[in-house]
């Protein structure tokens, strides 16, 4: 009986000990890549970039239309080509996170969109995409 | 066989809780990672004819009111960046000199203190130093012939603004018949300190920052008589204590703004 008893102890002990070290590991598992899930391995700038841009940046008064903000026109048609455009600054593979694109989307001061910052993830994806080569996949 | 249970127990559970405890250890070791006392800074230029952008050399261009424009060369220098804090104190920027020209925007100019800043200052032209300097050719920057008021940077120095191409000169704006124009505004005595209006901005730590501005080229054209006799060029050192080059120095103070 007491053996009995004795094993019981032991087995819930052991569960809750478990228990609690599967909890306390979880947090660490996914700390260093909160987007490794959401982010696609290969960022396609038409598939992943472009409704960014849509959502976020073309929208009516700001860069679209005959007289875009800050002369960037990020409309469908021409945002691949505006953002790629020699000497824009807009993109820099050589050195990803001087690439104003990215740089602006995390800017303490005047972040784009000025209305609120995008999720880390979106912003971790455009980077991505830039460090991939900027391509117009 | 109570002891052994107990001996046991007492094992499982030691060894269970090395396990918890040293699971959870790096979430507590980690090291603060040491704060840099400096970020990048960049300005992001556009050059502009009244509201045209000049994407390209020779492009016939209507200005606001009419008037037409063609634009063939569009350079100034840039130096002596100073960094006005929030508090109103100044502060060295990056110590680069660039030369701005159409086509290029982006322009790096290396580290800054990181801080909080309501503006920025700059000198349109370059330090008296630079403008006695015979550049070495390998000098990117110094070394633009189309920036000398002859065949080499000495000794009249360097065109701290030059700005050419054709205007409609007509009074109504209604020509097309465009005539011939050049500015090379330089000499230290017209070297131009513009002092942005108030607009808060960051430098963070390791973090590039950019200043977006325009340059509006066709602003040179305030107050001058665009049909008067000789109001249509400036091509030498000499000609830069004219009446014409202090007006159109003092248009250089207007000739950049936000974007």
């Amino acid at each position: 009986m007491k053996l009995y008893r004795s094993r019981k102890v032991i087995s819930a002990g052991l569960i809750i000990i478990v228990g609690i070290t599967f909890h306390s590991c979880k947090y660490d598992t996914f700390e260093n890549e909160p987007c490794q899930l959401k982010i696609p391995d290969e960022v396609s700038f038409h598939a992943d970039i472009l409704p960014v841009l849509r959502e976020n940046c073309s929208t009516v008064g700001c860069h679209s239309g005959g007289n875009p903000t800050g002369h960037l026109n990020l409309d469908d048609s021409l945002a691949y080509g505006e953002l790629s455009r020699a000497g824009s600054g807009y993109i820099n593979t050589n050195i990803p996170t001087h690439s104003l694109f990215y740089s602006q989307l995390i800017s303490i001061s005047q972040p784009m969109p000025p209305n609120g910052k995008l999720d880390d993830c979106t912003i971790e994806m455009i980077l991505r995409w830039i460090k991939q080569g900027a391509l117009n996949n | 066989m109570k002891k052994t249970n107990a001996i046991k127990f007492l094992a499982g559970c030691s060894f269970l809780f090395m396990t918890v405890f040293s699971s959870c250890k790096k979430d507590k070791d980690e090291d603060p990672t040491p704060v840099s006392t400096t970020g990048s800074l960049m300005f992001h230029l556009h050059t502009m004819a009244d509201s045209n952008e000049v994407e390209a050399y020779g492009d016939t261009l209507i200005m606001s009111d009419g008037r037409q424009i063609t634009v063939s060369t569009s350079q100034l220098y840039i130096s002596n960046i100073k960094l006005i804090k929030t508090d109103g104190t100044v502060v060295d920027g990056p110590s680069a000199t660039i030369i701005m020209k159409q086509g290029v925007e982006e322009y790096d100019l290396g580290s800054a203190p990181v801080g909080n800043y309501k503006s920025i200052r700059f000198d349109v032209g370059l330090s008296d130093a630079a403008n006695s300097s015979t550049p070495s050719s390998s000098d990117a920057i110094l070394y633009q012939p189309s920036m000398w008021f002859g065949a080499s940077a000495q000794p009249d120095g360097f065109v701290f603004v030059n700005f050419e191409g054709t205007i409609d000169t007509t009074a109504t704006a209604t020509g097309t018949d465009l005539i011939p124009f050049v500015y090379k505004i330089g000499t230290t005595p017209n070297r131009v300190t513009i002092t942005m209006p108030d607009e808060n901005f960051s430098i963070s730590p390791d973090q590039q920052s950019a200043i977006h501005m325009s340059a509006d080229y066709a602003k040179l054209f305030t107050g001058i008589q665009l049909n008067g006799a000789g109001n249509l060029n400036i091509t030498t050192a000499a000609q830069n204590s004219s009446g014409l080059a202090a007006q159109i120095m003092a248009n250089i103070s207007d000739l950049f703004e936000y974007e």
